[in-house]
């Protein structure tokens, strides 16, 4: 039974929905697919798109003068220069985000340093870290913890809100969050001004 | 992407993570929430390889949610069965009130099951649960289907338009020749 289907981990390709193992070419199309592996069914539409070609000028096709010829593949006549490091880049390595073109390596640098905001696939949440702040601030101001509780929660309410605002997305909890977030702090400050009136006797 | 780009599609909560489906011109993007990390994936709809619609149960769900909610009921039970005087409802009560989401929760997904329409890229998938709007679950898999049937016929225009340009013309046969090229 299907010995060459596998666990698709990480992505592979299409899988079953229901069992989460790979599904071969040939049992996929339109209708209803019964998986080989975990012999359940479901319901699919199967696509055939269609491979983007790539055309590619070489310098012998081009002529000498007025081609360049790409850094990375010197048969390959360049399109490009690479917004970051000048290099010249054939349609191969030209790596367009609409921002402009870089080159490869160019691109992993900037994708990893997170300067690229198109090229960037994971970031921090600070709505949902400001939400935590919050909660957790509401429990330790009574332990005098509120005051730096709730500047966390104001710090991270803040990027959450610039960050929520640039994505689109409702503001309403981070917004809450950040009252909580002052309300502690107040409460913090309160707790301290309390104590040290206590110690110093002026508390009566 | 700004939210005027893009339209959520579906949001599935699960114990420790989330993951919202968004709508965007050329394809699916997925915002997935991990502890405070969000990761965004997008599938292209030229890249969309096959697009999946099933109802599951979720065997497991429906266990743990009627165990814990016949666990509370049974404190009930022993409590109520402890006290010998008063009115036995009132110590039931509590015990009721906390089993009764769990039993609702499991006997919902037990009856009405998860639609579960899923989008298979070449590299990513995005997947998109409905508990209760069945009909909007059948409606998003038409409408991702027909946006993937647009977008590829568009593709294989281009493809076939970029294939033509670059087909060699044959050369004339000589009594179609202007004079000017034949007496070079």
């Amino acid at each position: 039974m299907a010995t060459a289907a596998k666990k698709a981990s990480p992505y592979e390709g299409p899988q079953c929905p229901r069992c989460g193992n790979l599904l071969a070419d040939v049992s996929r199309h339109t209708g209803t697919i019964v998986c080989p592996t975990c012999s359940r069914n479901f319901e699919a539409t199967a696509f055939n798109p269609p491979q983007r070609k790539m055309r590619v000028v070489e310098v012998a096709q081009s002529g000498p003068e007025g081609a360049n010829a790409c850094a990375n593949h010197a048969r390959n006549t360049a399109v490009t220069t690479c917004q970051r490091c000048g290099l010249f880049i054939c349609s191969l390595c030209e790596m367009n985000l609409g921002s402009g073109s870089y080159c490869p390596s160019c691109f992993d640098r900037v994708r990893a340093d997170g300067s690229l905001s198109a090229a960037t696939t994971r970031y921090r949440d600070y709505g949902s870290m400001a939400r935590v702040a919050a909660v957790a601030g509401l429990f330790f101001t009574f332990m005098f913890l509120g005051l730096p509780f709730g500047a966390l929660t104001i710090y991270y309410a803040r990027k959450g809100l610039a960050q929520a605002k640039a994505d689109g997305r409702p503001t309403v909890g981070i917004r809450i969050a950040a009252v909580f977030g002052a309300l502690e702090a107040l409460a913090g400050l309160g707790a301290i001004v309390l104590v040290i009136l206590g110690l110093t006797g002026r508390l009566k | 992407m700004k939210a005027a780009n893009r339209i959520r599609l579906g949001t599935t909560t699960q114990a420790f993570a989330r993951e919202a489906v968004y709508e965007l011109p050329d394809g699916l993007e997925t915002e997935s929430s991990e502890h405070y990390e969000v990761i965004r994936k997008r599938v292209l709809f030229e890249d969309v390889l096959l697009v999946t619609y099933h109802r599951e149960t979720g065997v497991w769900f429906v266990i743990l949610n009627a165990f814990i909610g016949v666990f509370f009921l049974f404190l009930g039970v022993l409590i109520v069965n402890a006290q010998r005087t008063g009115n036995a409802f009132w110590y039931a009560l509590p015990w009721i009130v906390m089993a009764l989401p769990f039993l609702i929760a499991a006997s919902l997904r037990a009856i009405l099951g998860v639609d579960v329409v899923t989008t298979f890229g070449r590299r990513s998938k995005a997947i998109l649960r409905f508990t209760f709007r069945k009909r909007r679950a059948r409606e998003i898999y038409g409408h991702i289907c027909a946006k993937v049937r647009q977008a590829q016929r568009a593709l294989e225009r281009e493809v076939a338009e970029s294939a033509a340009a670059e087909v060699p013309q044959a050369p004339l046969p000589p009594e179609m020749l202007p004079p000017s090229e034949l007496s070079g």
